[in-house]
């Protein structure tokens, strides 16, 4: 503004306060079309002109064209407007303004007949600039008097233009930014909504995926619970069918003897043998009773229904539980051989422990095509408990060895294997602040190595 | 052969499991006049099937040194007509099924079994086994009889050439 003021030395200081007015208002208007209005208004008014145009280049065709045209009483010019192009062309081309006085004048500008053929009397035209280049053009003109445009209104009117220029380059400037604005705002909602919808997409797929996990989880759990109920299963029967025959042959007899021993005839020699069989098959129920009872037991060491989780236990009885649960798999082809070690009683999970011998022993047993050998050592190290299953089976491939522990992985086939007996074995180990180690040679067998923490550094205080 | 009826039917039983053993046995004994001998070892049950005249054998499925399917195959080498049948429990009933039907068994019996049902099943085996011997019987006799007459023929043809 200061630059302004010392180079347009002609200017008067009711014509700054003006300047000063003008600015602060066309500063405040920021849309764009508006404030073009606001300028061509503002400049008729103040220099009292009869007509005004305000003429802006195209960024594309760099070509001025008429933004707003005005008469004094501010009704929209229709008709095409009657101006001087040739005096626009000389300011767009010198990017000086032009005042004149009187038409015609002796620049030879004014030689233009339509400024004659509308009695222009005179006229005035300022360059918009900014930054040394031409945006634009204000012009106005009257018919009321020759000399009506002084130079003092040049000298504002440049003054008056480079406000203007300036608000122009902001507005367009704001109106780009809000253009940009709106677009990033559409492409940030398009983008929101994308990502509500992908997001949505990941809630639903990882709902199913946690009902796919329950339902293996569950299934594995059926499977284990199966073969444990087919091991018990097989395990009654025998001692069941036992008890069943001979309590019917006791009701048998006892009917027999009532008949023999009533009749007055009757010889109580003959009732001896009844008598004798009866005997020997109440020794047979004994036998099978101890039996069920044996099974029982074995049933509830595995489980540890009646204890605490955490406690102090001897392995290898869970061993020998979980052994004889999957006897039904062993027998008539895999030869036991149990070498437990000494070692010491260990505080864990003993339900869980059992749960990943019964699957290790399971496995093996599956690993033995036909007939072979189970091995199950126990040794003990300073600060662990190692039980080893061996077996002589098939072998794991080596391609398959770094999988076997991932959940769902499985070479039994559909329906024999959940492929989560080893991940959850290997949870319960982490569990125990213990591991699973596995060798295999195919074909030749595998061992699995169960190593337990004597102190469990994540035992419940 | 000719003496079969008789004598009593013999029964052989063969479990691993001496306390099937003594249940069936006992059974047998006190409610019927069949003549039972017992094994707990299959080998030692052919052995006898071999020298003894058997009607009869009855064989758990599962058992250490030899499994009831191999054994009841073997006893039917031995001789066709013998009545097969085996006692499977309740977790190898589908697999004794399946092998049932490669060694064409009379029936299988599930463990617990029921002992009249036993009764029946072991009385219509012998039946069948009865039937069996009397049908080869009867062949070989009508057999033989064809031979007579044959050889009957022939003389007639000669007496007449």
């Amino acid at each position: 503004m200061s630059h302004l003021i010392t180079k347009q030395t002609n200017i008067t200081f009711d014509q700054l306060i003006t300047l000063y007015e003008v600015s602060r208002k066309i500063n405040s208007q920021l849309n764009f079309q508006k404030l073009l209005d606001e300028i061509m208004d503002l400049a008729i008014n103040i220099l009292q002109a009869e007509k005004g145009l305000l003429l802006l280049k195209e960024e594309d065709s760099d070509e001025l064209t008429v933004q707003v045209a005005r008469l004094m009483d501010q009704r929209k010019m229709d008709e095409i407007v009657a101006v001087s192009r040739s005096i626009i062309k000389k300011v767009e081309g010198e990017m000086k303004p032009i005042l004149l006085q009187r038409v015609p004048d002796t620049t030879g500008v004014s030689e233009n007949t339509s400024l004659i053929r509308y009695k222009i009397k005179s006229v005035i035209c300022v360059p918009l600039s900014s930054k040394d280049k031409l945006i634009g053009t204000i012009y106005l003109d009257t018919t009321q008097a020759e000399h009506f445009f002084k130079p003092a209104d040049l000298s504002f009117l440049e003054g008056f233009a480079n406000l203007a220029a300036i608000a122009i380059e902001n507005a367009k400037s704001y109106q780009e930014i809000e253009k940009l604005n709106t677009n990033l705002e559409s492409q940030v909602e398009k983008r929101t909504e994308q990502l509500k919808d992908k997001n949505e997409e990941l809630i639903t797929a990882y709902d199913e995926l946690k009902d796919a996990q329950m339902q293996l989880l569950r299934s594995e759990k059926m499977a284990s619970l199966g073969m444990l109920v087919a091991g018990i299963a097989h395990e009654i029967n025998t001692p069941l069918a036992a008890i069943n025959s001979n309590t019917d042959m006791f009701i048998r007899s006892f009917e027999k003897l009532r008949i023999k021993l009533g009749s007055p005839d009757g010889d109580p020699r003959d009732a001896l043998t009844t008598i004798c069989v009866m005997e020997n098959l109440a020794n047979v129920n004994l036998t099978a009773c101890q039996r069920l009872d044996g099974i029982v037991k074995t049933l509830k060491n595995f489980a540890r229904l009646d204890e605490e989780d955490f406690k102090l236990v001897d392995i290898q009885e869970g061993l020998d539980s979980t052994l004889e649960l999957t006897a039904h798999l062993s027998r008539n082809r895999i030869k036991v051989i149990k070498e437990y070690g000494d070692i010491p009683k260990i505080r864990c999970y003993a339900n869980q422990l059992n749960q990943v011998f019964m699957n290790l022993i399971v496995n093996a047993c599956q690993a033995i095509d036909r007939n072979g050998t189970l091995t199950i050592r126990t040794r003990a190290s300073v600060s662990q408990v190692h039980v080893e299953i061996s077996d002589t089976g098939s072998g794991i491939d080596p391609k398959h060895l770094s999988k076997i522990f991932d959940p769902g992985f499985t070479t039994k086939g559909v329906g024999v294997g959940t492929g989560l007996g080893l991940s959850i074995s290997y949870k319960i180990m982490q569990e125990h602040a213990g591991s699973i180690d596995v060798e295999s040679k195919k074909g030749k067998g595998t061992t699995f190595t169960v190593n337990i923490p004597i102190e469990n550094p994540n035992a419940p205080s | 052969m000719t003496d079969q009826n008789e004598t009593s039917p013999r029964i052989l039983i063969l479990d691993d499991e001496e306390m099937v053993l003594t249940s069936l046995s006992s059974f047998l004994e006190l409610e019927t006049d069949y003549d039972v001998i017992t094994f707990t070892e299959g080998t030692n049950a052919l052995a006898y099937i071999k020298e003894n005249l058997v009607n009869l054998v009855i064989s758990d499925y599962l058992m250490p040194d030899m499994d009831g399917i191999t054994f009841l195959g073997k006893v039917k080498k031995i001789d066709p007509h013998i009545t097969r049948i085996i006692l499977t429990g309740y977790a190898d009933k589908e697999n004794a099924i399946k092998a049932i039907n490669d060694v064409g068994l009379f029936q299988y019996i599930e463990k617990p079994w029921d002992n009249d049902d036993l009764q029946i099943v072991i009385r219509n085996g012998l039946e069948k086994q009865q039937l069996m011997r009397e049908l080869d019987k009867k062949v070989s006799e009508i057999q033989k009889a064809y031979g007579d007459l044959q050889g009957l023929h022939k003389e007639i043809l000669k007496a007449f050439a």
